[in-house]
C-alpha cells in the first residue's frame, strides 16, 4: 500500500539526502499550474508552503532540469533557495581530502592497535608464583605485545594443565585485549601413613640423660637418669600379652604394637662464634650525584651531561612510572642517585664486639628454643687473641627426644 | 450505492462493482486516507485548482473536493498521489 511509503519519513528524508534536493522559490501567476503541470510529468514535489503568492518546494536535482519546461509554459520564475543533500556536502569537501584520510587512519589505527594483547589478569593461584607462570605463558607465546589471533586459549589451557601440576583447572578468556587466566589449585592430599599399622620403635636420635618419660603403648626401656646413646630403644614395641593368651593362641606370650609416648632428656650443645675486631666502617663523604634517565620500554636515555664516577658508592634509585586509569605505559623516569662513601678500618671495643657476637648465639639459641626445648644451663666462655673474639657457649637444654623406627622384622 | 457522477451508471461500474474489483484501479475514483486532524493522503486526484493557506481545491474523478483549514502546506506531490499537512476544519465535496 503507497501509505507506506508516507508512513517512513525517516527513510524518505535518507533517500533525498542522499539523492542531494534543491529547495526552490516559483513565483508568478498561475503557481497551482505549475505544479499541477511538474507533477504530471512524474517530478515528485515536496514540502510545499505558501508564502505571500510565492511557493516554495523541494525537488530532486535531476528533477530541475525537467522544470524548465514547466516555467516556460507557465511563465513562472524559478529561483534556488538552497542546495542541500549529500552530492552537495561532498562536492564542499573536496578540498579537505587530508582530514578524510586523517579520519580513516585514525580508525586504521584503532583497529591495528586493538588486535594486540595489552594486559594479562591471572587469578587465583596461592602455592603457584605469578612470575612463574607469566614466564610459562611468554615461553609460549602469550605475553603482552603479541597479536590477539595467535593466542589461541585451548591450547594454553592444556598445557598450563600439563606444565604446573598444582593447577587442577584453568580458564583462559580473551576479553578485548585483556587475557583473563583463572586457576583453580589442587587440594593437597593428606599424606597417607603406609606405615600406620605396622609395630615400630622409640629410638633415640641423640645423647643425653633421661629427664622423663611417659609411655602410651610399647613397653619402656630406660627409666629417669639413664644416659642414652644415638640408636638406643627407647620405647619397645614389643608388649606382653596377658589378656588375650586363653582366646587367642595360648602359646603366643607376645605381641608388636606401634610404640607411642613423650620423652624428655637433658642434651648438651656446644655453640662456638668468631667475630673479627677489625672492620670496615662505611662513612658517607656527603657527595651525591644525581643522574636523571627517561627509560622507553628497554631503550635508556640519559639526560646528565658530566659523570662523575666515584670510586666507591651507594645507587640508590627513584622509579616513576606512567600511569593512566591504571595501564602502566612502559615509560619510566628514573633519578639516581649515588651516595660516595669511604671505608675506614675501625676496631670494635670489647664490650661491642661482645654484643654482636651475643646476638648471634641468642639466634641459635632460639632455635632450639623453638623446636619446644627448655634451656637449663647457659655457660659462656669469651677468648680474646689475635684481633679476634670467640664465644663458646654450652646450652644444655631439656628437649624432646625419640623418632619411630620400624620394627626390626618389619623393616 | 450512492455514487453521483455519471461513469458510475456505465455498465463497467456495474460490472466492476458486482465482481467486487479494486475500484480506484478500474474507475480511477480517488482514495482519502484521512489521518487525525493533521493529514491527508489522496490518491488518483487529476490537479490542483487552488492552494491557499486556508483552503485547497483539489480536481478529482468525482469532483472537486475542497479542503479549508489553517496552516495546510503540501507535504508530497507526486503524479496521482497528494499528501496534504496541517489543520483540517472541513472538507467538502463540490
Amino acid at each position: 500500500m503507497s501509505d507506506t511509503r508516507k508512513d517512513n519519513i525517516m527513510i524518505m528524508w535518507l533517500w533525498k539526502y542522499i539523492r542531494g534536493y534543491v529547495i526552490i522559490e516559483v513565483s508568478g501567476f498561475s503557481t497551482e499550474r505549475f505544479i499541477n503541470l511538474a507533477s504530471n510529468k512524474g517530478i515528485m514535489l515536496t514540502d510545499l508552503k505558501k508564502k505571500d503568492d510565492m511557493v516554495y518546494l523541494s525537488v530532486s536535482l535531476k528533477a530541475l532540469k525537467m522544470l524548465k519546461d514547466c516555467e516556460k509554459k507557465t511563465r513562472c520564475k524559478i529561483r534556488i533557495v538552497e542546495k542541500k543533500g549529500l552530492p552537495c556536502q561532498i562536492k564542499k569537501y573536496k578540498n579537505r581530502k587530508i582530514f578524510f584520510c586523517g579520519i580513516v587512519l585514525f580508525l586504521l589505527i584503532i583497529y591495528i592497535l586493538s588486535s594486540f594483547v595489552w594486559s594479562i589478569g591471572i587469578e587465583g593461584y596461592e602455592s603457584l608464583n605469578e612470575y612463574t607462570i607469566r614466564q610459562y605463558l611468554a615461553d609460549e607465546n602469550c605475553e603482552i605485545g603479541t597479536l590477539k589471533m595467535k593466542v589461541d586459549c585451548d591450547e594454553l589451557e592444556k598445557k598450563l594443565l600439563k606444565q604446573f601440576k598444582e593447577i587442577s583447572w584453568v580458564s583462559i578468556t580473551l576479553e578485548g585485549c585483556n587475557v583473563s587466566i583463572k586457576i583453580v589449585e589442587t587440594i593437597q592430599k593428606p599424606e597417607v601413613d603406609y606405615n600406620a599399622g605396622l609395630p615400630a620403635n622409640i629410638v633415640s636420635d641423640k645423647e643425653g640423660i633421661i629427664e622423663s618419660i611417659i609411655t602410651r603403648s610399647g613397653t619402656p626401656k630406660v627409666k629417669i637418669g639413664d644416659v642414652v646413646l644415638k640408636g638406643d630403644i627407647l620405647i619397645s614395641s614389643e608388649v606382653e600379652n596377658i589378656n588375650e593368651i586363653i582366646e587367642t593362641d595360648p602359646e603366643q606370650t607376645q605381641k608388636q604394637v606401634k610404640a607411642d609416648g613423650d620423652i624428655l632428656a637433658k642434651t648438651y650443645i656446644v655453640v662456638e662464634e668468631v667475630i673479627n675486631m677489625n672492620y670496615n666502617k662505611k662513612r658517607y663523604t656527603g657527595n651525591v650525584y644525581k643522574n636523571h634517565e627517561i627509560c622507553l620500554g628497554d631503550n635508556r636515555f640519559n639526560f646528565s651531561n658530566k659523570r662523575k664516577n666515584y670510586t666507591l658508592s651507594d645507587k640508590v634509585c627513584f622509579y616513576n612510572q606512567i600511569n593512566i586509569f591504571g595501564y602502566k605505559l612502559p615509560i619510566k623516569y628514573i633519578t639516581a642517585q649515588y651516595l660516595e662513601y669511604e671505608n675506614l678500618m675501625e676496631k670494635y671495643q670489647v664490650l661491642e664486639a661482645k654484643k654482636i657476637i651475643n646476638t648471634r648465639v641468642e639466634k641459635i639459641k632460639n632455635k632450639y628454643l623453638k623446636e619446644g626445648g627448655i634451656i637449663a644451663n647457659q655457660e659462656d666462655i669469651y677468648k680474646e687473641e689475635n684481633d679476634k673474639l670467640t664465644q663458646v657457649t654450652t646450652l644444655s637444654i631439656i628437649e624432646k627426644i625419640g623418632t619411630l623406627k620400624l620394627a626390626d622384622d618389619f623393616k | 450505492m450512492g455514487y453521483f457522477t455519471k461513469d458510475v451508471t456505465s455498465k463497467k461500474a456495474k460490472i466492476v462493482d458486482i465482481l467486487n474489483l479494486p475500484k480506484d484501479v478500474m474507475l480511477d475514483i480517488p482514495i482519502m486516507y484521512i489521518e487525525g486532524k493533521d493529514s491527508l493522503h489522496i490518491e488518483n486526484y487529476k490537479g490542483i485548482i487552488e492552494y491557499n493557506d486556508n483552503t485547497i481545491r483539489i480536481k478529482t474523478k468525482v469532483g472537486i473536493i475542497k479542503l479549508i483549514g489553517t496552516a495546510l502546506y503540501i507535504e508530497l506531490i507526486e503524479s496521482d498521489e497528494i499528501i496534504i499537512k496541517g489543520i483540517l476544519k472541513s472538507i467538502i465535496y463540490e
